[in-house]
Parts: structure tokens; sequence; C-alpha cells
């Protein structure tokens, strides 16, 4: 209802204002949960987790005992001794290199140990092994099978103390989305 | 005239708590949907944590079985004594523990599936401590298999990678 022909010209001006004002806030708001949604809910690509699985499959594969002798039969090395026997260029008594057994040994744990198929809960693992030298890393060997892009990851690691330089034994083991198990 | 103006002042301040109530509400059920979209999604994230630890406790409780006197190797962790299995009367372990079943399983390098008894021991593969034949929830891990090996005069330990495997 007007009083005054300017008066009506100022109270419609203004509720303009106010709606305007409302909106903007409203708009505000909305941005600035979006954002906060959006870096609370980011997944910061593979996350790898330490798993009691994976760590027991390294212990009990290192302490595997080889069918490699290094110095003389029956003296056979466990896998941990020939990774670091590989990692210095060792061979074995039978005349087979060191990493040429290690590399058999573990892919035939990996075989037995984990079945990866279409339907399989586990997609996929990696095990890798390197020498820390100096901060430069240096791959000794990488076995990897199935699908590790996508995703969870539990996995594990296990040092190796050798002469100037510490070895690491890295597993993962890649789970489907839909379930851990 | 005045009783004009007292009405538009009064219908003015009416209009402005209405607007005032609007929008707190529309700002109140704004955060409230956003939170129920929070909650559901923490709900998700706190389930698959839950599944994933009781993994983990599965995991431990088949360590402290395999760590147990009866079947470990002296002075080693996660390491099974498969000549103490063989040697001790594994009948008597039958109620033992409340479990449904209790395996053992050489998975690498001895392949052979075949049941370990005193006649075919150490080529054999599978060791059972306790099976009382029911429907199981079967949780394992994986462990060392260790006994003594005797080749060109010498003792020494040998040790073989495989699974303990837990039926409740």
């Amino acid at each position: 209802m007007c009083v005054r022909k300017d008066n009506c010209w100022c109270i419609s001006k203004k509720a303009q204002h106010e709606i305007v004002g409302f909106v903007l806030i409203v708009v505000v708001v909305v941005i600035v949960g979006i954002i906060f949604l959006a870096l609370s809910l980011r997944t910061r690509g593979m996350e790898i987790q330490e798993s009691i699985e994976a760590g027991n499959f390294l212990d009990a594969a290192l302490g595997l005992t080889t069918d490699c002798a290094l110095n003389y039969v029956p003296n056979y090395v466990t896998l941990e001794e020939l990774i670091r026997a590989c990692n210095n260029g060792k061979t074995c008594v039978d005349g087979k290199k060191a990493c040429e057994v290690m590399n058999s040994t573990f892919l035939h744990l990996l075989e037995r140990s984990w079945k990866i198929t279409e339907d399989s809960y586990v997609k996929g693992y990696r095990l890798r092994i390197y020498a820390n030298r100096t901060s430069i890393l240096e791959d000794i060997t990488v076995l990897a099978k199935g699908n590790c892009t996508m995703g969870r990851s539990l996995g594990a690691m296990r040092m190796i103390p050798s002469r100037d330089e510490d070895i690491v034994v890295e597993f993962r083991i890649c789970y489907s989305t839909t379930s851990v198990q | 005239m005045k009783k004009l103006y007292v009405n538009y002042t009064e219908r003015k301040a009416q209009l402005k708590i209405q607007e005032m109530i609007f929008m707190l509400l529309a700002v109140v059920f704004f955060f409230i949907l956003i939170g129920l979209f929070m909650l559901s999604v923490k709900l998700k994230q706190l389930n698959k944590q839950a599944s994933q630890l009781d993994e983990e406790k599965a995991a431990s409780m088949l360590l402290s079985i395999a760590n147990l006197p009866e079947f470990s190797c002296p002075d080693k962790a996660l390491c099974v004594d498969t000549d103490k299995l063989m040697a001790l009367n594994l009948s008597i372990y039958e109620n033992f523990f409340e479990l449904k079943k209790l395996y053992f399983v050489i998975l690498y390098p001895n392949t052979s599936n075949v049941l370990c008894t005193m006649a075919n021991y150490p080529n054999c593969s599978i060791f059972i401590v306790v099976d009382k034949g029911q429907e199981t929830n079967d949780k394992a891990t994986f462990v060392k298999l260790c006994r003594q090996e005797k080749e060109s005069g010498y003792y020494y330990e040998k040790c073989a990678f495989g699974k303990i495997i837990v039926g409740v």
C-alpha cells in the first residue's frame, strides 16, 4: 500500500535488494558446504593400509627354507638370506643364480597363496623388493599380477638389513571395491 | 494518515520477521540435509572399518593358536613345529580348543594334498588337529611349518610355507 508515490518506489526497490541479499547468502553457504564436502570425501588415490594378513604372508615367506645352498650342502638358506644373496649377485652351489631361485620361489608362493579370478575378492597383488642405497632406491625385483589400479589395498613392508644398505620387501594386495573380504 | 503510517510500519516489521524466519528455516533445512548425507557416508566407512577390524582380530587369534607351546617352534614366532604335531596325541586336543576345525596345511614346497600320518610323514601336507565334521566359518593366516631334516650327515631346520586354518 502506497502512502506516497516515491515511497512506493523505495519500498519495491528495497524488497528486491533484500531478496537478492538473501539469495546471495544461500548461494555462498551452498558453495562453502560443497567445497567442505568435496574435501572431506576426497580419496587420496590408492590408499594402502597395513594388514596383518599381508604381514604374516611376508614373515612366513621370508622364513621359508629354499633349495639354494650358498656355501655347501645342506646349508640351505632362507628366502630372506636368498634376497640378500641376490642383492650381492651370489650363485647357489648347484650353479643357479640366487636371483633366479628367489624369483621362482616368490612366484610359486604368490600363485599358491592368492587366487585371482574374475569373481575373487582379491583383484591383484604387487611384490616389490628394492635396495635403499643412500636414498637411491634400486629395484631388485617386482612381481605383480591382476589389477591394482582401482579399489582398496592392504599391504605390509619388511626391512632386511644388508651390508651398506637396507633391502625393503613391500607387498600389496588389492581388493575389489565392493568389499574388503 | 498517522494510522496508515503505523499500519505500514507494523506490516514492514512483520515482513522482516517472516523473511528472517524463512531464511533461518532454509539454512537449517540445508544443514540437516548435509548432515544426513555426511552421516550416511561415515556409516558406510565405519562398516568397512568394522569388517577389516574383524579380519585383523581373526588373524591375531590364529597367531595366538600357532604360538601355543604345543605347536610352536622353540624361540621363534609365527612358526609351527610339525615334528611336535606328529609326536602329540592330537585326539586329546579335540575338546581343548573351542573350535570345530583346526588344520595346518603346507602350501610350498610340498603340495601333495595328502593327510599326514606316521606312515607318510614328512611327504604329506595336511595336519588335522581338530575336525568335528560340522559346517564352519573358516579363517586362515600364513605360518611357517618347520621340522628337523637330515642330509649328508647333517641336521638342519627345514621350514615350509603354509597356513593355519581355523573353523568356528
